[in-house]
């Protein structure tokens, strides 16, 4: 995969952060990733929803983490051994910041426009919502995600307790 | 400090009213009614919650049963035991509130990061609580200390006895006092209009029932006050000394030409003067004023407490309503049917016996002369349940017991738009 290499001209829109849950690798834009963290002690929530991993103390900061699996709607395998989290920006939709659990975070990518072929249309209909794409790179089949999506569909998650 | 099922938590300190631990059975005793566990401590009966539970943890293992312990908390004025695994130690700690995505989660009531980094949740009581489903008592036992404020039993009502210059004692419903205080003289101030006393960025008006406040101001000697609040206004009223609280029921024979005096009662076999907070206050506070109107407006007020309508009732008259009482729902029906003309405007108290206040205005919107009439709802307790109920009443409002001004407020709308509505009949 080609490293990143930061032109004038590079336009960012095109540049992203690579993750895996299990095999399967995504991509997000690199504009909506704040942080990447290896190594978390996640602090479990009971009763929380199982979108929600749980608490992480960032730099005095208290960051909820969220599931990525759980989003995209596969079973939430138990936590990886090591998991590393993608640390999203807060914007102006989501009030505070939150972070994504994925088993490994892999590296920076940038793709040309043609690259990023639209979704499969009998991908489930969750992840239609949240999936922008997809990058053929190589043999791999990536799939980019729309972060703010993701977070927004949890925003208004109502869980009866 | 505690731990459940391996995970720690916080509970704040001040809902703590107690702790004990399972092994040092000695004092108490868990025993089940109805397959649910109950706690027996001196005399008193708590509803215990397995907090494991409420959490969906695994339950504390028999092993574990050794190092459990309870902790009693009072979540408003029920109080009841939480069983946890263990308790550690207190600490301070910087309660950070819980994201927007565990808003909706009662049980927690934030989190915080500790000194070495974890993070962990606060628990809630009252969310706990919540979680169990306990069911508030109606019934009190006598041993409930709380009775000493509620005077729903029995219409008996606390009141605070002191003693002024003279030696008759008065009393005032300990309802009304908000605390007692002693002022240095060095901490007297005077305005234009009287007598103050700085506290917590606010004055405090001094006010004396006999002699003149001048008079015992310049006694040199550190001054004895009773301090009611009423809608922002802070009021001293200088007392010799406290003798204590009774109680008793509000009955009161009216015989005093003083106007701060409402009557006489019997307490503790002692002739008592009860004093009228109200007419105190409205020296002090600025007369609400109502937008004139033609006639002066009937005004149904329905409310149990005899306490309370004393210290609204002369607010509402001086605003210029024609004010008749009711003390419960269906002492009101009963009102309405005998009175000749109609009432304008009704302002009921939710929780009353006999009849509640939802009931009586859903029977009287069944009249065909109180279909439309105003209502304005108040309560000591104000939810989103209450708030919907009083919508589906069409109610104008609803509004808290200790909110005056938005009382009058509310009301000052109502006369508006009946004036409204006043007009455009005629025109």
């Amino acid at each position: 995969m080609t490293s990143l290499m930061i032109k004038e001209d590079s336009s960012f829109d095109r540049t992203f952060v690579t993750a895996y849950l299990g095999d399967q690798c995504f991509a997000l834009p690199v504009l909506q990733v704040k942080d990447v963290l290896t190594d978390a002690s996640i602090a479990a929530i009971p009763r929380a929803g199982d979108d929600i991993a749980g608490l992480i103390n960032l730099r005095g900061r208290i960051v909820t983490v969220l599931d990525l699996w759980y989003c995209l709607g596969k079973p939430t395998l138990s936590c990886a051994l090591r998991p590393s989290l993608l640390v999203m920006k807060a914007t102006l939709e989501t009030a505070d910041a939150c972070a994504l659990l994925v088993d490994k975070v892999g590296e920076v990518m940038s793709v040309e426009p043609h690259q990023i072929k639209p979704i499969p249309e009998h991908l489930p209909a969750q992840w239609q919502q949240m999936v922008n794409g997809v990058i053929v790179s190589g043999e791999e089949m990536i799939v980019v995600i729309d972060a703010a999506a993701i977070l927004r569909m949890n925003e208004g998650h109502e869980i009866a307790a | 400090m505690l731990s459940l099922g391996g995970i720690s938590f916080a509970l704040p300190q001040i809902n703590i009213i107690e702790l004990l631990s399972v092994a040092d059975s000695d004092n108490y005793s868990i025993d089940t009614i109805n397959d649910k566990p109950v706690l027996k401590l001196r005399e008193k009966l708590l509803p215990l919650v397995h907090v494991n539970e409420v959490l969906g943890l695994n339950p504390t293992g028999k092993e574990q049963e050794e190092e459990a312990c309870v902790i009693i908390c009072n979540a408003g004025s029920q109080e009841f035991g939480l069983i946890v695994d263990r308790i550690f130690d207190t600490e301070e700690i910087v309660v950070k509130p819980v994201s927007k995505r565990l808003e909706h989660l009662d049980i927690y009531s934030g989190n915080t990061i500790l000194g070495d980094g974890r993070v962990i949740m606060i628990l809630d009581p009252v969310g706990i609580g919540k979680g169990m489903k306990l069911q508030r008592e109606e019934a009190k036992t006598p041993e409930n200390g709380k009775e000493l404020l509620s005077h729903k039993d029995d219409n008996h009502v606390a009141f605070l006895v002191f003693k002024t210059e003279n030696e008759i004692p008065k009393a005032v419903p300990l309802e009304v006092v908000s605390r007692l205080e002693e002022i240095e003289p060095e901490d007297i101030e005077t305005t234009g209009s009287g007598y103050v006393v700085q506290r917590n960025g606010r004055l405090i008006h001094l006010a004396a029932l006999q002699q003149p406040v001048a008079q015992l101001v310049s006694s040199g000697q550190p001054i004895k006050a009773i301090i009611f609040e009423y809608d922002n206004v802070v009021i001293g009223l200088i007392i010799e000394e406290i003798i204590d609280v009774y109680h008793a029921a509000y009955q009161v024979e009216h015989h005093s030409e003083q106007d701060w005096c409402l009557g006489h009662l019997v307490l503790k076999n002692k002739v008592t003067e009860l004093i009228d907070v109200s007419q105190i206050i409205m020296h002090y506070v600025p007369k609400p004023k109502m937008a004139p109107s033609a006639q002066r407006l009937k005004l149904l007020f329905i409310e149990d407490s005899p306490v309370f309508r004393k210290l609204t009732v002369p607010v509402l008259i001086d605003a210029g309503f024609e004010v008749s009482e009711a003390g419960e729902g269906k002492e009101a029906l009963e009102l309405v049917q005998q009175e000749q003309s109609v009432f304008d405007l009704i302002v009921s108290d939710i929780e009353m016996p006999v009849m509640d206040g939802f009931e009586c205005i859903k029977k009287l919107r069944t009249m065909e002369a109180y279909r439309d009439i105003p209502v304005v709802f108040f309560s000591s307790t104000l939810d989103e349940g209450r708030i919907k109920q009083a919508q589906t009443l069409a109610a104008v409002g609803c509004v808290h017991k200790n909110d005056r001004p938005q009382l009058l407020r509310v009301l000052q709308e109502c006369v508006e738009k009946l004036n409204q509505n006043a007009l455009m009949l005629e025109g």
